[in-house]
């Protein structure tokens, strides 16, 4: 077990790289500076990776691949399982339509998911090569469980009870272009459709031992 | 040396033997140490099971689940019932947009974002009639006039009248059509000029 973290140490090295290489530095030893506990250590890292790749060229003849943006609010004070209604409401909805939903909503989470998604959609047009901001859809939303503060309360005759003051991650992927009609696989069918699932149901029928 | 060494090495093996046949039999006493004539209590019935209960009693399986939640149940408690109570958040299709501002609101309501002008534009000239008036009783009507207003008119229009200034311009949305007095006598003919219309 090393008492200093290397990749951290390696950036703030190639950061102070001049300051280093004095004979006078008093930069050397930062094992303490590293071991400090900062919340931006703390987030989710993964989500926001996907921002990170880089794709290969697409050739002519390849449906255009949308353009996407990836952004997240970590540690919002709102119980993840009461922020997951509001992250369930605004899925395949365009961002329009999906800010002036959120405004109508009457639960605190709210405010932050539209905040959020606000972020993302500027986020989109200045670095994500997106034309127009009104050509997005939310194509993820999603939520996770983030830091947990316990504490314990006294209830009546000394009984004693755990108290849990919950926060929550909120995850959004707002994709270039129109929402589908439909954002869950399992839709009802359109009447058209359900005509023609009768019909060909009915012609699969055979009588037993028949030719 | 040798002596005590083959001993101890007997001992061992009997000491195996026994062991081996007690694995076997389970009678107490085993059958090495079984006087004659004495009976032999077989071990019929094996001891219960030793469990935490036997110590801690009943006490330590309080308020812990003893099934698993069926799915049903599960998708009960978070989405709710179409026909009861429907938990998932429906989106609004009632809501309204504003002519002026452009913002939605919900319907059977002034849009907020104009109203609130409205409200602070009525502070500043609460506040400037507050400033002017102060606490001498309110005898005379009084007539709110912003920049340039009060130069265009004769003198005697503000005669029996208390003028309060305030000296910013009228903002856009702000006709005088507005400040038309509840308290105004019907009119007795039918061709009224319009003045002060704005």
């Amino acid at each position: 077990m090393t008492l200093f973290r290397s990749r951290p140490l390696l950036k703030l090295v190639l950061q102070y790289q001049p300051a280093a290489l004095l004979p006078a530095a008093t930069k050397i030893h930062t094992s303490a500076l590293l071991q400090a506990w900062k919340p931006e250590d703390h987030e989710p890292q993964k989500f926001l990776e996907y921002n990170k790749k880089i794709y290969p060229p697409q050739s002519p003849d390849e449906a255009p691949r949308p353009a996407f943006v990836c952004h997240q609010r970590s540690n919002i004070k709102y119980s993840p399982w009461k922020m997951w209604y509001i992250a369930c409401l605004v899925r395949g909805m365009t961002v329009d339509e999906a800010i002036k939903q959120l405004k109508f909503v009457l639960m605190k989470g709210a405010k932050d998911v539209r905040e959020t998604i606000e972020e993302a959609r500027d986020l989109a047009v200045k670095e994500h090569n997106v034309e127009f901001a009104s050509n997005l859809w939310v194509a993820e939303s999603f939520v996770g469980k983030g830091h947990v503060v316990k504490g314990i309360r006294r209830h009546g005759r000394a009984r004693f009870g755990r108290v849990e003051y919950f926060h929550c991650h909120y995850f959004v992927r707002l994709e270039e272009g129109k929402p589908p009609k439909h954002y869950y696989q399992h839709h009802p069918k359109e009447p058209h459709q359900q005509l023609e699932d009768w019909l060909q149901q009915m012609r699969k029928r055979k009588i037993t031992n028949s030719i | 040396m040798a002596g005590s060494l083959l001993i101890r090495i007997n001992v061992a093996i009997q000491r195996l033997e026994l062991a081996i046949a007690s694995v076997f039999t389970r009678r107490f006493p085993p059958d090495g140490f079984c006087l004659a004539g004495v009976d032999v209590q077989e071990r019929l019935h094996q001891k219960p099971a030793f469990s935490l209960k036997d110590i801690v009693g009943d006490g330590f399986v309080w308020a812990v689940p003893t099934a698993r939640r069926t799915i049903e149940r599960r998708m009960k408690r978070r989405f709710g019932h179409p026909d009861y109570i429907w938990k998932m958040l429906k989106p609004k299709t009632n809501l309204r947009t504003c002519n002026v501002c452009g913002d939605d609101h919900l319907p059977g309501v002034l849009c907020p974002t104009c109203y609130k002008k409205v409200i602070e534009e009525t502070k500043v000239m609460q506040d400037a009639i507050q400033q002017e008036l102060q606490l001498s009783p309110v005898e005379k009507e009084v007539v709110v006039l912003y920049e340039g207003e009060k130069d265009g008119k004769p003198e005697e229009f503000f005669e029996g009248k208390r003028i309060v200034e305030i000296p910013k311009p009228r903002p856009a949305w702000f006709s005088k059509n507005l400040l038309q007095q509840t308290t105004q006598q019907p009119a007795t003919t039918s061709d009224v000029k319009p003045s002060d219309l704005g």
